[in-house]
């Protein structure tokens, strides 16, 4: 799958409430008018940062999350004047570098709020080749993120046949839609099914 | 008021008594003994609005000539048309700062570089280093809260910071002139149901109530708490006609908000004050002190 890619890298030590967020993720806004289905792919680059508050998180990697879900959800949201109100959009926000502080600033408020994203590495685009999931994840939405990393772009009824778990097809489908709902996956049309793929080789979990 | 009185956050509402007072050419700061920062930063709010202000101001002008400095440049401030960088301080643990929108990377700069001073002068004074990252952050948060909040049109209604800081202690304030809490918060269908800036008030401290609809709770206050109220800090947040004060929790119950009522005041007013070693005693640390020239 092919991503338009756009990175968020300030360069200030102290990253501090929601309108500088706003400031920094300015870039971005000229794209919502034409994005449509193409996936985006919104690295934050968090080298060099001495400290963030949840104000400027919440304004830039869990706005991008909770407008990738709602795409992922089909929402239909109403226009509204405000540029930064949550809006269906195919964005999928990774963390590309952050001190160990940072990142963990960022897995409690994602935890807090029941989101995840992704800590990846090289190589620039998709796929990485591995990535840490930051954030909440359970652990059977995480076996099924390694399952589909280790068999590539699957359908449900595929890892269900994999799989020694005794679920239905129909679980299958609902975990696969929660992790692209999640942003950790991407999805395209065969048919009547959707064919899943990873965007890394290898998951972990940011400890 | 009378002599010997302290003027803090908490005599808001005289702050309105005070500048009627500015209109007869009756001086008005050797009424107090002493003023902490939390007192001068509410003075200044409401004095920048009260077009009577102009003895107030003609005073502390007189007041600098004796070495108030951050009066002067606060004053310079508020009358020269768009904004003066304020600098150049000769109490380097003292500083005020007017709140405006940020429009530029040069705005987001010198912001940092405020931030960057506040965070130097707690290291200076003894706070340990994640502690004070954790009050910085707060101070911004509330800095930026004002940018977001305060204004009912989209524009952010006039707003003040300001900061003190000695061995152990520091305190600051943000304060503005918008529409308060309430006007803010009843524009989400979450929280359409508060009655007036008391429910406002604890709606904030208890539910972290935001007026962002759909994005769950709101971060500013929660960490604010976080950092300092829950390490036996006075926080005190006044919205309009409300003030609160919040009390860290304890072994028997959660975080306390003690509500209290006074005359109507324009806008809101979060104070904090801390020491290292003892109870924390705003008034032992008042700045403005022997104003009986």
């Amino acid at each position: 799958m092919t991503f338009e890619t756009s990175t968020i890298q300030p360069d200030r030590e102290h990253l501090h409430g929601a309108t500088a967020a706003q400031m920094d993720m300015a870039k971005l806004r000229p794209m919502f008018s034409h994005l449509g289905t193409t996936p985006t792919l919104v690295e934050f680059n968090f080298s060099g940062v001495v400290s963030v508050s949840n104000s400027y998180l919440r304004a830039t990697l869990v706005w991008c999350l909770l407008c990738g879900k709602a795409h992922a959800e089909g929402q239909t949201i109403a226009t509204v004047s405000d540029p930064w109100s949550i809006r269906a959009l195919p964005l999928y926000p990774v963390v590309r570098a952050g001190s160990r502080e940072i990142i963990g600033e960022i897995d409690d408020l994602l935890k807090q709020r029941g989101l995840a994203c992704l800590f990846v590495g090289e190589p620039s685009a998709p796929p990485f080749q591995n990535a840490a999931v930051v954030g909440q994840l359970d652990v059977f939405l995480l076996d099924t993120l390694r399952l589909l990393a280790s068999n590539g772009p699957s359908v449900a009824v595929q890892l269900k046949e994999l799989s020694n778990e005794k679920i239905t097809v129909g679980g299958w489908s609902n975990r696969l839609a929660a992790l692209h709902a999640h942003r950790l996956v991407t999805r395209s049309r065969d048919g009547k099914s959707w064919i899943y793929q990873t965007l890394a080789k290898e998951h972990s979990l940011w400890v | 008021m009378g002599q010997n009185q302290v003027l803090d956050a908490r005599n808001a509402a005289a702050c309105g008594r005070i500048l009627s007072q500015a209109g007869g050419g009756r001086p008005i700061l050797p009424l107090f003994e002493s003023l902490t920062l939390s007192g001068a930063v509410e003075l200044f709010s409401v004095a920048a609005r009260n077009g009577d202000a102009k003895g107030l101001v003609k005073e502390i002008r007189q007041a600098a000539r004796v070495g108030a400095r951050p009066w002067c440049d606060l004053v310079s401030e508020w009358d020269a048309p768009g904004r003066k960088a304020v600098g150049n301080f000769e109490v380097q643990e003292l500083e005020f700062r007017k709140i405006e929108e940020l429009k530029s990377e040069d705005d987001l700069i010198e912001e940092s570089l405020f931030g960057q001073r506040f965070l130097k002068a707690l290291g200076d004074a003894g706070f340990p280093r994640d502690f004070s990252l954790g009050v910085n952050k707060a101070l911004q948060e509330m800095i930026d809260n004002v940018r977001q909040h305060s204004g009912a049109g989209g524009s952010p209604a006039p707003g003040i910071v300001g900061y003190q800081i000695v061995h152990h202690y520091f305190s600051f304030s943000v304060s503005d002139l918008g529409e308060g809490f309430h006007a803010s918060l009843i524009r989400s269908p979450t929280w359409a149901h508060l009655a007036d800036e008391g429910e406002a008030l604890l709606a904030v401290i208890h539910k972290h109530a935001s007026s962002r609809t759909g994005q769950g709770e709101g971060e500013g206050f929660k960490g604010l708490f976080k950092a300092l109220a829950d390490h036996g800090a006075i926080v005190r947040i006044r919205s309009r006609d409300a003030v609160a004060e919040v009390h860290p929790p304890t072994a028997n119950e959660g975080r306390r908000a003690d509500l209290s009522w006074i005359q109507q005041v324009a806008g809101a007013h979060i104070s904090v004050c801390c020491q290292i070693g003892r109870d924390t005693d705003e008034r032992a640390h008042a700045f403005f002190t022997g104003l009986d020239h």
